[in-house]
Order: structure tokens, then C-alpha cells, then sequence
């Protein structure tokens, strides 16, 4: 007995809480985990990062976790109607600009130069970022006439299945220009990239939706960790990532 | 005692290897299967993956034939370095595999650089990232047959006057054709499975560089029934590719016997 004390105070035990979040909440959720950590020292807190759209396919297979969050609203309703989560709560908003390649061959410098011939990476349909941006490329007709968004696409080399795949590409030097979240470029200190931002009316909000997972045995402790997300000093982290 | 452990482990792992499998076809439903087929991603998926992974393997016949035949035959300073350089991509995990590529020959790579343009995003990158992770089992298995095959029977047909490029056809490949068909067989199915470096290098576009491996991982993400329907039928073409072979193996005019004849 007194042997497995001993051991036991050498590794105290540690209780985990599972975290899936959106990709594109990568920094600031590693941060939000660091300082929950500091408060909560009997806590560790496991992050998983993925498209929102694979994280929906994880949760609908039955892996465990605690929380999750993601980059729109579509798929954590679906999660809702399937009973797989609980009370979903809205804690940032995200909205997207054009990153283009300094200096690339194909001499793209603006969204109207997206109609020439050169390399585009979007995020695929069902990845949040890539609905948003055919959403954004229509809305763009408004300004660029009315097959802009078609002669577009018709550059798109690759679909990605997360929008920090999309940032890859672009800052590797492989793609001439992508679309991200505003976000994505304010953790990338990289001057081989060029922001363009998209005219407000023809922009789309992105909207971050938290929420439990049902039937786990961690809720307290999600519960806590969901609080602290949506307290002033975890907006402030958010905030100093960009997030709105 | 020791015969029923060694039961029970081997009914362990026999389960586990094919478990998995079973339930790709028990969990599929059959109506959504003739659907399924009819889509325009499943099928391009399909055909991309058949003509890029054929290509794939004649390319590493026709480049790694002579190599696997140097290294079989020749002797000269670092054999054993060459050698263990070609088998190196094999043990690589498939996403260094991508990384390299893109170093190499992404625009901005060692070699695309200097193209002046990158060889990504192109149906050519499907084809190179298969060859490169999938070659190296054809070179091994090739010239693992030409190793084995009777040097005398070379040296007789050169003795009889026989010019050493027509005993090499005469001979030493008709010898060694059930190994270089294995080792064909192992290339085609590594190409046909390529996933990683494919993602990374050739990005993943429908009918460009969709093979059926990251169209199961993108349909993995929207549509479950349709990724499930493409995991069947990769099942059903491998386990046809492995009767295929194995049939083909047996069969008594490739086996030693043949050479009589020629």
C-alpha cells in the first residue's frame, strides 16, 4: 500500500479532458489549453485539430471527447439533431481574405486578377473555409460581374481538407493564392505572403460555435472549460488572434 | 500447452486481419452501391487511379530493369551504398515521402526551381509520388529473380556464341519472370494505394489528382456511403490482384520448365 502512495504522489493523476476544435482555431485554443492548465493543475487538456467537417464524422463514428468546437454552424447543428452535443454556444466570429504568393509567376496581386490563369488552393466544399469561399467568390460577382466566380474556379488546382493545408500551400510557394480566415495569416509572420482584404458586403461571417459533447463523463469539466472560453480573458485571447 | 497458445494467437491475428474487411462489406448497403458506382467521382476516381497506377508500374519496369540487373550483376564501389539508397523510399513514412517531393520538385524545389515551374498539382505528380514510393518493390523483387538465376546457363548461352543482350532476353528473363511479375503485382498495388505523398505533392482535385485513396478520405467527410463503396471495391480489385498472381505464379509454363522450349 504504502508503495503504490508513493507512486501515486511521484505521478499524481491527472484527469483529461479531450478538446476537438476547427483548424483554424489552432494558436489560440493552444493557449486557451496552457492557461486552463495553470488553473486547473489536476487537468490536462488533450487538443485535437482537424477540419470542422472531419471532427462531425469523428463524433458521428463515437470517439470520445469532451468538447468541441467548430467553424460554422451547419455541422454542430447536425451534431445537435443526432443528440451528440449539448447546448451549443456562438464565441467568435472569423471572416476571410485572399493570400496571394509575393511575387508569383502568375502576377496576381487583387481578387479581380483571379480570373488570369494560375494556381488556386481552396479548402474543399464541405470544409466551413471552403463553403465560405465559393460563397465570397459569388458575392464578388456583385463587384467583378456575373461569371467571375466560374472563370475563378476554373484556376482551382487543389482541394484541401483544412484551410491551414490551404496557408501551406500558398506560403510553400506551390500555389499562387487561397483563401483563409483572417486569422490563419495573423499566426504566420511570413513576408512571402500578401493579404487582400474582401470588400465587407461581399464578405461572409464565419461563426464559431462550442459546445459538450453529450453523454461523457468529464461535463463538470467541460463545462469549466467552455466557461473560460467565453469569460473576458478568453475572448481577449481570441481577440488577440484576430477572432471577432 | 503450448500448441493451443499458438493456436489462439494465430486465431487472434487471423480475426484481426480480417475483421476489418468483412465489415467494410457488411456495413454496406446494397442499393447505395449501384448508385454509388454511377457517380462521376467515384468512377473518375477510379479510372484516374487505374491508368496513373499502370503507368506507374511500366515506368519502374522500364527505368528499374536495368538498375535491379547492375545491382544483381555488377560489382563496383558502393554496390551495398546504391543498393540501400533504392530501398530507402520503401521504409519512409508516406508523408516525408510528400515533403521530399515538394522539395524536390515543387516550383521552388531543388529541381523545379530551375524548370521554372513545379511539377505539383499535376496528374505527372500522382504519377511520380506512385513511382517513387512504389518502384523501389519492383527493383528489390527484380533483382532478388536475376541474383538466383544459374549463372552457368548465362555463361553456356554466351559459350554457344549467343550475343550477351539476346541471352539476356533469351535467358536470364524468362528465367526470372515469376519474380519480376511478383515484384510488378507488389508495385501496382503500393501504387494503387498511394496516399500520402499524393496528398501532399499532387494536392487533391477531382479527375486530376483524385485517386481513389483521397477520394475515400475527402468522401470520409462528407458523404460516409460513398467512401465505404470505394473501400469495397478497392478490396474486391486486390483480393483479385492477389488470386490473379498467385495463379499466374503456379501456372507450369512460367515456371522453370519453360526455358526448355526457347
Amino acid at each position: 500500500m504504502a508503495c503504490s502512495a508513493g507512486y501515486q504522489s511521484l505521478q499524481p493523476e491527472r484527469e483529461t479532458l479531450m478538446v476537438l476544435a476547427a483548424s483554424s482555431l489552432t494558436e489560440p485554443f493552444e493557449q486557451l489549453a496552457e492557461e486552463f492548465e495553470r488553473r486547473y493543475p489536476h487537468v490536462r487538456v488533450r487538443l485535437n485539430f482537424a477540419g470542422t467537417q472531419q471532427l462531425r464524422v469523428l463524433l458521428e463514428q463515437g470517439l470520445p471527447a469532451d468538447v468541441v468546437a467548430t467553424a460554422n454552424a451547419l455541422h454542430m447543428r447536425a451534431l445537435g439533431h443526432r443528440g451528440l452535443v449539448s447546448q451549443p454556444e456562438l464565441f467568435a466570429r472569423n471572416r476571410l481574405v485572399l493570400v496571394v504568393l509575393r511575387g508569383n509567376p502568375a502576377g496576381i496581386g487583387g481578387l479581380a486578377d483571379l480570373t488570369r490563369p494560375h494556381r488556386l488552393v481552396l479548402a474543399a466544399s464541405s470544409v466551413p473555409a471552403g463553403g465560405y469561399a465559393r460563397q465570397v467568390l459569388s458575392n464578388l460577382e456583385a463587384y467583378f460581374g456575373q461569371d467571375f466566380s466560374e472563370s475563378v474556379l476554373k484556376n482551382l488546382v487543389s482541394e484541401e481538407s483544412n484551410v491551414k493545408s490551404v496557408l501551406m500551400k500558398v506560403v510553400m510557394g506551390e500555389a499562387d493564392a487561397g483563401f483563409v480566415y483572417a486569422t490563419d495569416v495573423v499566426a504566420v509572420s511570413d513576408d512571402s505572403l500578401i493579404v487582400v482584404p474582401i470588400p465587407t458586403p461581399a464578405n461572409v461571417t464565419a461563426d464559431y460555435y462550442i459546445a459538450r459533447v453529450a453523454a461523457e463523463a468529464n461535463q463538470a469539466l467541460a463545462r469549466d472549460f467552455i466557461d473560460f472560453v467565453l469569460s473576458p480573458e478568453g475572448r481577449e485571447v481570441l481577440s488577440s488572434y484576430g477572432f471577432e | 500447452m503450448y500448441r493451443l497458445l499458438a493456436a489462439v494467437a494465430a486465431s487472434l491475428i487471423l480475426i484481426f486481419l480480417v475483421l476489418p474487411l468483412v465489415a467494410v462489406f457488411t456495413s454496406l448497403q446494397w442499393t447505395q452501391v449501384v448508385v454509388n458506382l454511377y457517380d462521376p467521382l467515384v468512377f473518375s476516381a477510379m479510372r484516374l487511379s487505374l491508368v496513373t497506377s499502370i503507368i506507374s508500374v511500366a515506368a519502374s519496369v522500364l527505368l528499374g530493369t536495368p538498375l535491379a540487373y547492375i545491382l544483381a550483376r555488377g560489382h563496383f564501389r558502393g554496390k551495398r551504398l546504391v543498393g540501400a539508397l533504392v530501398e530507402l523510399p520503401m521504409v519512409l513514412p508516406p508523408a516525408v515521402a510528400g515533403v521530399a517531393l515538394l522539395l524536390a520538385f515543387g516550383r521552388q524545389g531543388l529541381v523545379g526551381r530551375y524548370l521554372g515551374f513545379g511539377l505539383s498539382f499535376s496528374t505527372l505528380a500522382v504519377i511520380l509520388a506512385q513511382v517513387f514510393v512504389a518502384a523501389p518493390l519492383y527493383i528489390r523483387a527484380a533483382r532478388g529473380s536475376f541474383t538466383a538465376v544459374d549463372l552457368d546457363l548465362e555463361r553456356v548461352s554466351l559459350t554457344l556464341g549467343v550475343p550477351p543482350s539476346r541471352t539476356f532476353y533469351r535467358v536470364t528473363i524468362p528465367l526470372s519472370l515469376p519474380g519480376l511479375f511478383g515484384g510488378m503485382i507488389m508495385t501496382w498495388a503500393r501504387a494503387m494505394g498511394e496516399f500520402g505523398a499524393t496528398i501532399m505533392f499532387a494536392g487533391n482535385l477531382q479527375g486530376v489528382t483524385r485517386t481513389l485513396p483521397l477520394a475515400i478520405y475527402t468522401a470520409m467527410q462528407s458523404d460516409f456511403s460513398a467512401a465505404m463503396v470505394m473501400s469495397a471495391l478497392m478490396i474486391i480489385v486486390s483480393v483479385a490482384v492477389l488470386l490473379l498472381a498467385r495463379g499466374v505464379l503456379r501456372h507450369p509454363e512460367w515456371g522453370e520448365g519453360s526455358v526448355a522450349e526457347h
